[in-house]
């Protein structure tokens, strides 16, 4: 066990699977000779070579495009999309070519494609959003939002490993993060669990990626006032860890879902339908989302605050839910 | 039921006040505009008129008492209403001073839109159905205005468990201790069905069935009071207080959340425990009950409760069944036989006199059957010669009806098959 | 002449192509008789791209395709049965009638695959040539696209990526004069796209499409420099759509001049007159009437084969349980 950084944690998976299995390669912008903007793929290129860690031209469509038909023929392919905002670029391929081949001609494409997204950092409208709905809506991928560096280690191995696609969704203001991380080389996180940050009985709080941070820290507000928090960190999106949802809104019978999309068709509603086809009986009260509002991120610091869900918000949320 | 509130009381920058006075006591009928509680703060005492019209139902601040401004010091009831005790708040939520109405103390009566319908959470409208509470009795406590969980289960734990209950009452009851003879048959678990036999039967009238049943409930059959292996009551029997003893008998055996069938008087028991809620019930299936009309055949129930020879007992069992060639020697002394003594016979001509006086079915619950919440069959032979199957008609749109072609008065002993399908349907449709 | 057909490869290409044509014709039947469901895009005229450019590709050589791909499909070994069975939706179909006639492909045989995403083909050939590159292999990955597809902008980031890399790649523009209906003039400054070769250091060549022996000669000198790891090629074969750019088509823009001029240099009347000294007219009449019968009973078959039955795709769920 040792305290890293969510950055190097990440790190640490690429360098462990490109070890184990020689057909993993990287590729994307800047993330050779600089070792990537957050330096998640620092001293890679060095280790394996050119070969295997390859930077590339500014084109995005063209190089999700590639990742897909890499996958579908003898390798495993690691993408880097420097911003989650530039997800629209990537999407024919996701969309229209990742999604529809494995249910058309049988074959599998296990490539993972890594973005960061987020605000809180002034990046502005364009360099700050999050867009997990837009990837989580599509059959045939699978999407993961690690928040701790463990399970950032243990989701990236396992996405690597894992026969279908797998958008990988870190976030900027994570990657700092330092905590407890298994060595074990074989330190694999399942995809389709959900983690259970802590127990409560009044009142269940889903969320996504840095959200979770916020939803603890409304857990402790929630728990001046007496109210007993349970705090569920999704971590995959997609699939849904269907029975911590039901099991815990069996026990306390009141959600809230903290997702930093924007409101309207974001992720955030999707929980609300899946809960209320999968739990309507154990509601006693509806299901409250605490989301950014539908509206660009804007840049000056007291403007960006104003949109970003924090844990005052939620515990609003939580309360009024309650009453 | 309006709230006293303290709001605008003391002035602007006053947070609490100190009761000084009640000018009305618990019960008190009050007129709005009257002088009803005065106030104390630093700069001056205060009187408060009542906001309504009506009775005192709660005082919250007594004398000497500080309360927060925008607090509740007491309650007015509607003269009309009963005594509902509003629901105690939360222990686990207090309002913060900075948020003034974040859980408001102040109760509000469930919100019924225009079309009648009182918005409950999905949770507390299944709770109150398993527990046969009717909605719209219930307070919500929540800004909302829809009632939740916690107005059901505050709700049930004011609800006081004897005497005022509808539908029970001890004007004849068992001897200390003593409880009516319950047989378990059928599953082990899984869904119970509780099966109540009528006058002058008892639990083995039931064996038909519980064949037909085999293992797809759990079984508990009662022998009502002075029928069958039970002791016979003290006191003037009503079907309320048989079904009191039922409660008692089957709270005995730890049991809940039941499925009730009930044959003839059995079918009234039935509707009297339901309409208690002194168990939970969770569907009613009532074959030929007693309890939907005054007509029954009151020669039949003398006569075959004071019958002491098969030569007497023969021609009353010819009048249940539809089919005569049920009725053979040996069903007559069975029948005969299983009726032991003139203890037995004694009881139950008192028991038929006190419910069924001069003929006539004394008690009527036509309303009740009409108003529960839970799955609900009836189920009658065509050629019942004892109660009127006609009894069966107008209980509403939402009452299965199943007449019975060529079957009399015992349509569980004449067609077991039939009866025990259409008792599991109603059984699965209350899943 | 080195990289030419063989006599046999040449009788095995006319017969491809008459293979080809004789299923356009009775496709187009069969849509008039309203037999087939959504438009259908035919390749009349153009069958030499296809099949003369596949004829030296290996089974583990990769094609990618276009919408308008029977030629290329029959061209890599796809059979005429499977074909026909898929474009009719039936169960006995390459991909079980559910792709339909625009989106077949088959791993086994190395097309992956048709594709209804105008240029999408070319980054996936790109993606299919780096993972080629990554493993070491000397597999070459093909893809053929159209002049419209030529203005993507995935057409362009894939030529720099391919040639900046060094991809085992061969770009074949099939020109056939139109994008859907709008003429080529009308769409890009320059006649002769082979030109943008040059603005990506990729070698090129202009061919004639319609001679099947001189679109294999060009494309087998480009797959030999594939194979050697000396990069990408780009081969622009010159032909003409004769039957409108699909069977919802209602003409009208293309004259009669053109249609007749083309129709007088049809691939497969080329083909005959170069082989029938060689090879007799007998025996070439013998060939094609074989062909023609194979693809009667191909629709014979596929009139007759069950329709498949309907199944939710569990492999794309979207939870973690299956309830």
């Amino acid at each position: 066990m040792a305290k890293l950084r969510y950055a190097e944690a990440l790190n640490q998976a690429l360098r462990e699977e490109m070890q184990r299995d020689p057909s993993v390669f990287l590729f994307g912008e800047d993330i050779a000779r600089y070792g990537g903007v957050f330096k998640v793929t620092r001293g890679l290129m060095d280790e394996f070579g050119e070969g295997r860690v390859r930077d590339t031209p500014i084109s995005e469509q063209t190089l999700a495009a590639m990742a897909v038909s890499a996958a579908m023929t003898g390798t495993r392919p690691v993408l880097e999309i420097m911003y989650a905002d530039f997800m629209p670029l990537v999407l024919d391929a996701l969309i229209n070519q990742a999604s529809v081949y494995e249910y058309l001609w049988d074959v599998s494409m296990p490539f993972v494609l890594r973005t960061q997204g987020g605000g809180g950092a002034g990046a502005g409208a364009q360099h700050s959003k999050s867009l997990d709905s837009l990837v989580a809506h599509i059959p045939g991928l699978k999407v993961v939002a690690p928040v701790t560096p463990a399970d950032a280690k243990g989701l990236l191995k396992t996405a690597i490993r894992d026969s279908q696609p797998v958008i990988f969704l870190e976030h900027k203001l994570l990657y700092n993060l330092r905590d407890d991380v298994p060595d074990d080389p074989d330190f694999t996180v399942e995809i389709g669990k959900a983690r259970t940050v802590c127990e409560g009985a009044d009142i269940s709080i889903f969320a996504t990626s840095r959200m979770v941070l916020e939803s603890q820290k409304a857990a402790e507000l929630l728990a001046a006032d007496g109210i007993s928090t349970e705090v569920i960190d999704l971590r995959s999106l997609r699939p849904l860890d269907l029975a911590a949802i039901k099991t815990s809104i069996a026990k306390t019978h009141h959600a809230v879902v903290v997702n930093e999309g924007w409101r309207f068709c974001g992720y955030a509603a999707e929980l609300s339908a899946t809960i209320m086809d999968h739990a309507f009986d154990d509601l006693d009260g509806p299901v409250a989302r605490v989301t950014l509002p539908d509206m660009p991120v804007p840049y000056s610091e007291p403007l960006e605050m104003a949109v970003l869900p924090n844990a005052a918000k939620i515990a609003d949320a939580a309360r009024a839910t309650l009453r | 039921m309006t709230d006293i509130t303290v709001v605008g009381a003391g002035g602007e920058y006053m947070e609490s006040v100190v009761v000084v006075e009640w000018h009305k006591r618990l019960g008190d009928a009050v007129a709005a505009g009257e002088l009803v509680v005065t106030v104390e703060t630093a700069k001056a005492a205060t009187e408060i008129e009542a906001p309504a019209s009506g009775i005192l139902a709660e005082v919250r601040a007594e004398v000497g008492k500080e309360i927060e401004v925008g607090g509740v010091l007491g309650v007015i009831a509607d003269s009309a209403a009963p005594a509902a005790r509003p629901v105690e708040d939360r222990p686990a939520i207090r309002p913060s001073p900075a948020k003034a109405a974040e859980v408001p103390a102040n109760p509000v009566p469930a919100r019924s839109p225009p079309n009648g319908r009182v918005l409950a959470s999905p949770l507390a409208r299944r709770v109150a159905a398993q527990k046969n509470i009717d909605l719209s009795v219930l307070t919500a406590s929540s800004v909302s205005g829809r009632i939740k969980l916690r107005d059901v289960e505050a709700y049930e734990k004011a609800r006081p468990k004897d005497a005022l209950r509808p539908g029970l009452d001890k004007s004849a009851a068992l001897s200390a201790e003593a409880l009516l003879h319950v047989t378990r048959r059928g599953a082990a678990n899984g869904d119970t069905l509780v099966l109540l036999h009528g006058f002058g039967a008892d639990s083995l009238s039931w064996q038909p069935l519980v064949a037909a049943l085999g293992d797809s409930a759990s079984l508990v059959l009662v022998d009502l009071p002075g029928h069958g292996r039970s002791p016979a009551p003290h006191g003037r029997s009503s079907v309320h207080s048989l079904a009191g003893m039922v409660a008692d008998a089957l709270r005995g055996q730890g049991l809940d959340d039941v499925h009730l069938v009930g044959h003839s008087l059995g079918g009234a028991v039935a509707l009297a425990l339901a309409e208690s809620g002194a168990v939970g019930v969770r569907s009613l299936t009532l074959l030929a009950p007693a309890g939907l009309g005054p007509e029954i055949d009151g020669a039949f129930v003398q006569g075959y409760a004071r019958a002491t020879r098969a030569d007497s007992l023969r021609p009353w069992l010819l009048k249940l069944f539809a089919d005569a060639s049920i009725v053979t020697p040996g069903f007559v002394s069975a029948t005969l036989q299983a009726r032991s003594g003139a203890a037995m016979r004694d009881a139950q001509s008192e028991l038929a006199d006190a419910i069924f006086p001069d003929g006539t079915q004394a008690a009527e619950f036509r309303g009740v059957l009409e108003r529960l919440a839970v799955p609900r069959k009836v189920i009658w032979g065509e050629q019942d010669r004892i109660i009127p199957k006609r009894h069966a008609m107008d209980t509403g749109a939402a009452v299965a009806l199943h007449f019975l072609p060529g079957i009399g008065h015992m349509p569980h002993v004449e067609d077991p098959m039939t009866v025990a399908r259409l008792i599991l349907q109603n059984v699965r449709s209350a899943s | 002449m080195k990289n030419s057909p063989s006599t046999t490869e040449r009788i095995e290409m006319h017969r491809k192509m008459v293979l080809v044509r004789r299923l356009e014709e009775r496709l187009g039947e069969l849509h008039k008789t309203g037999k087939t469901r959504g438009p259908i895009h035919r390749c009349d005229g153009q069958e030499a791209v296809g099949i003369g450019a596949t004829a030296m590709l290996a089974a583990s050589d990769y094609v990618t395709s276009t919408h308008r791909g029977h030629a290329h499909y029959v061209g890599k070994g796809l059979g005429v049965h499977g074909i026909a069975a898929e474009i009719l939706g039936r169960e006995t179909g390459y991909c079980g009638g559910r792709a339909g006639h625009m989106l077949i492909g088959e791993k086994a045989s190395g097309v992956m695959g048709g594709n209804a995403i105008v240029g999408a083909s070319i980054p996936a050939a790109t993606g299919m040539a780096l993972s080629i590159q990554v493993r070491r292999a000397s597999d070459v990955a093909m893809c053929f696209f159209g002049d419209g597809a030529a203005q993507t902008g995935i057409c362009h980031e894939s030529m720099n990526i391919a040639a900046l890399w060094r991809l085992p790649v061969v770009f074949v523009l099939e020109h056939n004069q139109f994008g859907l209906t709008v003429h080529h003039s009308v769409q890009s400054p320059v006649a002769d796209l082979s030109i943008r070769g040059a603005g990506y250091a990729i070698p090129s060549e202009i061919v004639d499409g319609n001679d099947a022996v001189a679109v294999y000669r060009a494309v087998a000198t480009a797959v030999e420099r594939a194979r050697r790891g000396e990069g990408p090629s780009l081969i622009e074969a010159k032909t003409y759509r004769m039957q409108g750019f699909s069977t919802s088509d209602m003409g009208g823009y293309q004259s009669e001049e053109d249609l007749a001029a083309w129709a007088a240099r049809d691939p497969i009347r080329v083909s005959f007159t170069s082989l029938v000294d060689a090879v007799g007219k007998e025996r070439l009449e013998e060939v094609e009437r074989a062909a023609i019968a194979e693809v009667d009973e191909a629709i014979e078959a596929a009139l007759e084969a069950p329709l498949p039955t309907f199944a939710v795709y569990e492999k794309t769920a979207p939870y973690a349980e299956t309830l």
